[in-house]
């Protein structure tokens, strides 16, 4: 057996215990009062606090030493979403702002996704926005969601992936945000939606 | 506010740094002469040739000599602290010699050994560097002198006039030059975000050269030197730090605020927030980020270790920009990157000393960051503008000029006559693997001083500690053994090089430690030797004469004063010595005057009419402290006001901790609050200050300060030598806290020979006569036993009073009880009452600090003055116990009375002293009372 073939059959081996030996853990977050969980996917690290991020998901190091991120920050009790309750957020606003941030690091914008609405068990809505953009060190996918969960609390999602990675960990990031739910927690000062 | 506190501190003395230097040569300067010109008024060129000169008397070392002999120190610690995996073996011994067993000062443990030779290895990778600068710059006239402007008319030309931003883009295509530098440190100092956020600033490409031909492409380091790398990095680092810290708090406040949330206006900063972190975020790596979830605050000090670098490069900007103006701009650009490899391992450990948290970290990022950007910036864009670089920092640096480098104690001089040999030798060792084992533990924090084997202190080791034999290494370093006494005899500098000081605050140490050291040199013949201007006055050379002094010019502008040791010591005894009032810590003049600097004004006020809390509010608006015979830096660094509570704070901030055996340290007072020295105290160590000779004179074979007249003994010992009936005065008060006898001269017998009796106690004790007579001479103060009546309105006790002079005032001290001379005790067993006799103003021998048992006699007689506080009314007043009217003379009760006077629109009264010493307060002008009116305080009570 050349080493090709040898080497064939220990990745085939390697595929089909997979999944045996690496599973995503669902974990319990709790931030100020609020609890969240979310399933971390295998091989991804969490972080608390970490450069002042509340929650942060990181994902396995690679080669541009540019990891995918999820950052995760309880805001509060939003009381008053209706930013987007016309399904129509001020999207020029949102890259009015992106733009200036881009110029003070010698960046640009490669492009901008369309305002979503989204929702997923657990999750009654969710809004995201997010653009593709280059600055000096690489290229970019960053997205900023709005999730609101169990009566109008809000939490503000932030997810980069350097393009490397995109095919990859986009669907990952993905997946992930979907086992975000909310613990059944009444922070105090909470108010409640009316 | 305490952690407000902390960061205003350590910016403070962040920025003291360079004063301490200044301050430090100013002190050392001071010493030296005694002319009326003083130190300050020579500009800082002579200043700096002087201190070279002043200390080129016995304890330079020619650079070459140094780097050799640290190479060699290096060889020697390769061979016996490194195991096969090249790693420092923590449980063995690193002896300096091989002719086992040698004196305990020259064996170490090998971690120990590694921290002192990283410093050593850091001030010979100086030393190298210099010499490569100066032979290349020899021919140019105007670098290193601070102002002057650099001299070429172009870019290529050496000390080019300026490097346009064009050219620096020109430059920054040069293979790799900031980034590349600056890299190895972000690693080794594990900023952990370095490939993450750097590559944000300075681009995807990393920095450094992957071409074959070496030059980078497009965007390289960055797009220019001066606003795309240098400005850019700065202000990342500075909103990286920055933004650690804010994310919760800004996101509640920014994006939910009430009704109007997501308006767009303040959420843009969110989002931008929110996209820095997580770039930040993406830049680490799965070690760093298990760093951080294993230990958040070891993590925070990282990023603090980076800032500092940063600091450490503002610190030697002034010396860089000089150097710049030998170069062209090519050399400039790569100036720029040796500037961000060099380290700051010194701040790292003065920094973390002062307890840098979290928040200082924060203000740290936010002042100092920008202001490193602005004068990075400055520097890369035109060397030529040093002098307004230097105006606009010249709070922070001070022209970096060093003729000589200092170690430890020890002065390394003359950079330009390194050889060829030494400086190849040298750069072979830097690239070897021992020496980047070596300082691989550079920059961590040794905790604990630098402490011997040997008598005790290996216990103090963690760890079994083995001798490795040796592997090749036969030679005896006579010359090495020699250097590294130089550098370590001492502990005090020792501790703060372990604390990875800087050269500055070794310095300091030194200027510290060897107080008087350093003023004087001990000649072949052993006499003291020391130097002082031309300039001294016939009175002061009549002195000296006197003194025993042989006094010849230098030919250089100075006078040679040799003296024998025991001439010296009671010409020095109390010269330097400063008085505190132990009311306020402030430092007090003969004239009871207290001169003070505060912003640039300086004042000259009583001590008396300063309260406790005024000195406190001037200690916290940076007030410099003087008296008139101490004019130079008289600092009341004493931010936990220990003065007022006796400890008597040194003039640079220190104190003196001698413990009970062993030998004596400098330490901040910053750094030590009451209840610490209290324990220390208990302990048997005495606190003192470096204005007292008496801690650093050499110890003899029991732990004493030689030729201080002490004598361990037994109190029969003491007994016998009270009742022979000639020598007047025990003291069972010792600086060990061990109970002592110091024999005191006759009554009348000043300068005379040892009596029978003293001979006799001596003998028993080991001392002979010589040794007696070097007693007394230390001791030049006369005693007499007076009788005094009893004062039966104070409730004094009469009877027999010890009287003395001491600096033209008299004290009285009750000394009689049940036959034996004792101290009486009023109050509380630790303050004793004296009176001046000439002045009959009653003052407190406080003993709090001497550690005495409560009752015994624990007078310190023969002590600097320095150990006598100033009066303190109040002290005093409760302590007497007078009373007036079933009242007790307070100061409470003569400031009530002057608050019901004041309210009853009285002004016109003083205060005054009242024949038993008691505090009156007396009305003057009327008009409610007649004048003379005691109105508290006597028997005529308003």
């Amino acid at each position: 057996m050349n080493f090709n073939a040898r080497n064939t059959i220990f990745l085939l081996f390697l595929t089909l215990f997979q999944p045996l030996s690496s599973f995503a853990a669902i974990e319990d977050f709790k931030v100020k009062g609020d609890q969240f969980k979310i399933e971390v996917p295998a091989g991804w690290q969490t972080a608390n606090d970490f450069y002042g991020i509340p929650v942060t998901l990181l994902g396995p190091d690679n080669e541009e030493k540019k990891r995918t991120v999820i950052g995760i920050t309880p805001v509060g009790y939003a009381d008053t979403a209706h930013a987007f309750d016309k399904g129509d957020p001020d999207i020029k606003a949102y890259m009015g702002g992106r733009e200036e941030w881009l110029k003070t690091f010698d960046g640009k914008s490669l492009s901008y996704d369309s305002y979503q609405k989204i929702s997923w068990p657990g999750i009654e809505e969710a809004h995201a926005l997010g653009y593709h953009y280059e600055l000096p060190s690489g290229k970019f996918y960053e997205r900023s969601l709005f999730v609101f969960c169990g009566g109008r609390r809000l939490y503000h999602v932030k997810t980069i992936t350097h393009s490397n990675h995109e095919k990859t960990d986009n669907a990952i990031v993905d997946k992930t945000l979907k086992t975000l739910s909310c613990v059944a927690t009444a922070p105090e000062n909470s108010r409640k939606v009316k | 506010m305490k952690t407000l506190s902390k960061i205003i501190l350590t910016m403070l003395c962040f920025q003291l740094t360079f004063g301490f230097q200044q301050r430090a040569q100013a002190q050392l300067g001071s010493i030296t002469k005694v002319s009326t010109r003083t130190y300050d008024d020579l500009s800082r060129k002579t200043r700096i040739e002087r201190i070279g000169k002043e200390r080129e008397i016995d304890t330079a070392v020619e650079a070459e000599e140094y780097v050799k002999s640290t190479l060699e120190q290096n060889k020697l610690f390769t061979a016996q602290c490194l195991n096969d995996k090249q790693e420092v073996a923590s449980d063995r011994a690193f002896v300096l010699a091989d002719n086992i067993p040698y004196s305990d000062m020259q064996i170490r443990n090998c971690e120990q050994e590694q921290q002192k030779l990283i410093h050593m290895n850091e001030l010979a990778n100086e030393l190298i560097a210099d010499y490569q600068f100066d032979n290349e710059n020899e021919s140019c006239s105007t670098c290193m002198v601070p102002g002057a402007p650099a001299l070429g008319s172009t870019p290529g030309d050496e000390g080019a006039a300026s490097c346009s931003l064009q050219d620096q883009k020109k430059f920054a295509a040069e293979p790799c030059n900031f980034y590349c530098h600056l890299k190895p440190m972000l690693r080794t100092a594990t900023l952990g975000i370095g490939t993450g956020l750097i590559n944000l600033f300075t681009g995807g490409n990393d920095g450094c050269p992957k071409t074959d031909n070496g030059l980078l492409e497009g965007a390289t380091c960055a797009k220019n030197l001066a606003e795309g790398l240098i400005k850019g990095l700065w202000q990342g680092i500075s909103s990286l730090v920055t933004l650690a810290y804010d994310a919760v708090k800004w996101v509640a406040k920014k994006a939910y605020s009430g009704a109007k949330w997501l308006l767009w206006d303040s959420w843009h900063k969110v989002e931008d927030k929110s996209s820095e972190k997580l770039q930040a975020a993406s830049g680490s790596d799965s070690q760093e980020v298990n760093e951080y979830n294993k230990d958040h605050r070891s993590w925070f000090k990282k990023k603090i270790d980076f800032l500092l670098d940063v600091i450490k490069t503002l610190t030697y900007q002034n010396y860089f920009a000089e150097q710049s103006k030998c170069m062209n701009c090519q050399k400039r650009g790569q100036l720029m990157c040796e500037i961000g490899g060099r380290v700051a391992s010194d701040l790292v450990g003065f920094t973390f000393t002062l307890g840098v948290g979290a928040g200082a970290l924060k203000t740290i990022a936010g002042k100092l960051a920008p202001k490193v950007a602005g004068v990075m910036e400055k520097f890369a864009l035109a060397s030529s503008k040093t002098g307004s670089i230097a105006g606009r920092v010249s709070k922070v640096v001070s022209p970096v000029l060093k003729p000589v480098k200092w170690v430890g104690g020890l002065a390394v001089r003359s950079t330009k006559a390194i050889g060829k040999a030494a400086v190849q030798g040298w750069n072979a060792f830097r690239s070897s693997s021992a020496y980047k084992v070596i300082m691989k533990a550079k920059g961590s924090r040794f905790v604990g001083g630098l402490k011997e084997l040997g008598s005790g202190a290996a216990n103090s080791i963690p760890g079994k500690i083995v001798l490795a034999p040796f592997r090749g290494v036969k030679k005896v370093f006579q010359g090495l053994i020699k250097l590294d006494s130089k550098i370590f005899a001492k502990g005090t500098e020792v501790g703060m090089r372990a604390a990875g000081a800087s050269e500055i605050s070794i310095a300091r140490a030194y200027a510290r430690a060897t107080r008087f050291k350093d003023a004087y040199m001990t000649d072949k013949a052993g006499n003291r030797v020391f130097r002082m201007t031309e300039g001294a006055t016939a009175e002061e050379l009549a002195q000296l004469e006197r003194a025993g002094a042989q006094v010849t010019p230098s030919g250089e502008g100075e006078l040679v004063v040799r003296m024998k040791p025991k001439n010296f010591d009671a010409y020095t005894k109390g010269k330097f010595s400063t008085p505190f009032d132990a009311r306020t810590g402030l430092p007090v003049s003969k004239d009871g005057t207290t001169v003070i600097e505060v912003n640039g004004k300086v004042i000259e006020k009583q001590i008396a009419e300063i309260t406790p809390k005024e000195a406190d509010e001037l200690r916290s608006k940076g007030a410099i402290f003087r008296t008139k015979e101490h004019p130079n830096a008289m600092t009341a660094l004493d931010p936990n006001n220990l003065g007022s509570k006796g400890i008597k704070v040194g003039p640079e901030g220190e104190i003196v901790i001698k413990p009970k055996g062993g030998e004596p340290r400098v330490v901040d007072a910053s750094e030590m609050n009451i209840q610490e020295i209290r324990k220390l105290q208990d302990e048997g160590a005495v606190i003192t200050n470096t204005l007292d000779a008496e801690w650093q004179r050499p110890l003899d074979k029991i732990g004493n300060p030689e030729g201080s007249a002490v004598q361990h003994t037994a109190s029969s010992q003491m007994h016998d030598l009270r009742m022979d009936g000639k020598s007047e005065l025990v003291n069972q008060h010792g600086l060990d806290g061990v109970n002592e006898l110091h024999v005191m001269k006759e009554p009348g017998d000043i300068g005379g020979t040892a009596s029978a009796a003293q001979e006799k106690i001596a003998s028993k004790r080991g001392m002979n006569r010589a040794q007696l007579e070097g007693i007394e001479s230390s001791n030049p103060i006369s005693y007499e036993v007076r009788d005094v009546a009893k004062n039966s309105k104070s409730g004094r006790p009469g009877g027999k009073f010890l009287s003395y002079e001491h600096d033209g005032v008299r004290y009285e001290i009750p000394v009689k009880r049940d036959g034996q001379y004792q101290v009486e005790i009023y109050q509380d067993g630790n303050r004793a009452i004296v009176k001046d006799a000439g002045t009959g103003k009653h003052e407190i021998f406080d003993f709090t600090n001497s550690r005495v048992p409560k009752g015994e006699a624990n007078l310190r007689i023969g002590k600097s003055a320095g150990s006598i506080p100033k009066t303190d009314a109040k002290l005093v007043d409760e302590a007497m116990g007078i009373t007036s009217n079933g009242k007790p003379i307070n100061q409470a009760a003569i400031d009530e009375a002057k608050t019901n006077l004041e309210l009853s629109g009285e002004k016109g009264y003083k205060e005054v002293v009242g024949p038993n010493g008691e505090k009156q307060l007396v009305v003057e002008t009327g008009p409610g009372c007649k004048p003379g009116s005691v109105i508290i305080g006597g028997n005529k009570a308003l």
